[in-house]
């Protein structure tokens, strides 16, 4: 490279170096939410609901890059903890005159069916519920899950994959059950392996 | 002022640092693609539904992947198959750019089939390319040995732009995740009881939840660590700047201070003590492990340098 095309790149890169730091803090710049703006003296309420905007503006032609390559900087580890968290609860039966089986649960090594691969973390990113709720693949998820116990246990014709409440105890006392599930999805073989 | 910017971007320095991270990252990332594979996960993971769980595959645009191979089980065992490779490579510095740039657009296809990842997978999004855009083979590296073989040697010195441009990333990723903490937990009104919290999630924890309420003081004390460790990320900037590879004394009196306390190691160990603690105690999978593979940028190519001769 000759000595005046090196200064010329050294230019370049330092701008589109420049250009990612840029982009990066106004990607991760944090953003109040509706609580943190209430209690905002009413000269900056204005200014915190408009920081969205602008940034969504500063990023716009960028997102044809961003997006296919989900890259994000607002980095939200363990932003919430405590309070009602989930359990997961996998159960099964051979038909509707039973009871239904447990199969797998989490944090309970007397009923740990396919434990390895469902606390594998990518898979268990797709049934762990985020702070925002159920994911999208938690529905495939169960569909999934259903198939492959129906395929491993041919006896069973029905599953139920469900999430139970439980409240996390103050001063690392554990955790009690609120005694109630959510997001439970039932499945049949005839639905699943036709 | 512009100049003295576009110089700092110019660098050079040995690549010792970057190699290793590169090492450090690609087995990472390998030893995560190989418990897909053991666990039996890959076509569950990167197959269109009902066979898998890789909803992203109906998305629209689709993904590169399944226009290419489609959503099949077949071509998610392919392209496990492609980013392992990849990996593999990248981690021997075997045609290294190539193999990072692959390993990348593998990275984001099997994101965007899987979509809900973690934030390991989000910062490996950042780092392959970077290191793939680096000279973190010019050392420890395949492609260093074919150079040397043909009579031609690696440079001694390469861009440290990289390593430069990933500690931001690093430091920014610790600073956000300190800023995003919403909840009360983290903080002193909320008794510090963030970290209990989590060891009594379910699905994080790794013992038993309730197993380690006698150390429920430790925990306290290390979620208020974890908070001033975070917090003061950006002024690991201000450590480095202070206690030059020169050995320049700079900062007067304070920077003096900083340097015999070696506040510089006291952060780097708080980090990887919250990360070891975070192995131990909690079920987060490579997550710490991918933060610790950065860890090498932070040390200087004269400090490895110093603890080779050490040890030969």
């Amino acid at each position: 490279m000759s000595p005046i095309v090196g200064r010329a790149w050294a230019v370049v890169r330092a701008l589109l170096i420049t250009l990612a730091i840029a982009l990066g803090l106004i990607a991760g710049w944090p953003m109040p939410d509706a609580a943190a703006i209430a209690r905002l003296p009413p000269a900056l309420r204005g200014v915190a609901t408009t920081m969205p905007k602008v940034q969504a503006a500063l990023l716009a032609p960028f997102r044809c890059f961003s997006d296919p390559c989900q890259l994000a900087q607002r980095w939200t580890l363990f932003s919430t903890t405590g309070g009602v968290r989930y359990r997961l609860w996998v159960e099964a039966r051979s038909n509707r005159k039973q009871r239904f089986r447990l199969l797998y649960r989490a944090q309970d090594p007397e009923h740990a069916f396919m434990r390895g691969v469902l606390e594998y973390r990518r898979v268990r990113n797709a049934w762990n519920p985020s702070r925002r709720g159920i994911k999208q693949s938690y529905a495939p998820f169960t569909v999934w899950l259903s198939r492959a116990i129906f395929l491993q246990e041919p006896e069973l014709n029905e599953t139920r994959i469900r999430l139970e409440r439980v409240q996390i105890l103050e001063h690392g006392e554990g955790i009690a059950s609120l005694g109630d599930f959510s997001d439970e999805i039932v499945h049949t073989r005839a639905e699943i392996v036709p | 002022m512009i100049r003295r910017w576009v110089a700092f971007w110019d660098q050079r320095e040995p690549a010792t640092p970057l190699a290793v991270t590169r090492i450090c990252v690609g087995l990472v990332v390998l030893f995560d693609l190989l418990i897909a594979k053991y666990q039996g996960a890959v076509p569950a993971l990167w197959s269109a539904p009902p066979v898998g769980l890789a909803w992203g595959a109906s998305s629209d645009p689709a993904p590169l992947a399944t226009r290419w191979l489609g959503a099949s089980p077949h071509a998610a065992e392919l392209l496990w198959g492609i980013a392992f490779a990849a990996a593999l490579l990248m981690t021997l510095g075997a045609l290294h750019r190539v193999a990072g740039l692959v390993l990348t657009v593998a990275l984001i296809e099997l994101a965007r089939l899987e979509p809900d990842g973690d934030a390991i997978d989000q910062l490996l999004r950042v780092v392959v390319p970077v290191l793939a855009l680096s000279r973190a083979n010019a050392r420890f590296a395949l492609d260093a040995w074919f150079w040397r073989w043909r009579g031609k040697p690696p440079p001694e010195n390469v861009p440290a732009w990289p390593r430069y441009l990933l500690i931001l990333q690093l430091l920014w990723m610790y600073f956000s995740a300190a800023q995003n903490r919403l909840d009360p937990a983290w903080y002193p009104q909320g008794g510090f009881s963030a970290i209990s919290h989590v060891l009594g999630d379910p699905h994080f924890a790794r013992f038993a939840p309730g197993t380690l309420r006698r150390i429920y003081p430790l925990t306290q004390l290390a979620t208020a660590l974890t908070m001033v460790f975070e917090g003061s990320a950006p002024l690991m900037l201000l450590w480095l700047w202070l206690d030059p590879a020169s050995g320049e004394p700079r900062g007067g009196k304070f920077g003096a201070l900083t340097r015999a306390l070696g506040v510089r190691w006291i952060w780097l160990a708080l980090g990887a003590s919250l990360h070891v603690g975070i192995v131990v105690t909690m079920q987060l999978g490579i997550f710490p492990f991918g933060m610790l593979a950065l860890y090498p940028l932070l040390l200087r190519p004269e400090e490895y340098e110093r603890v080779a001769a050490r040890l030969l």
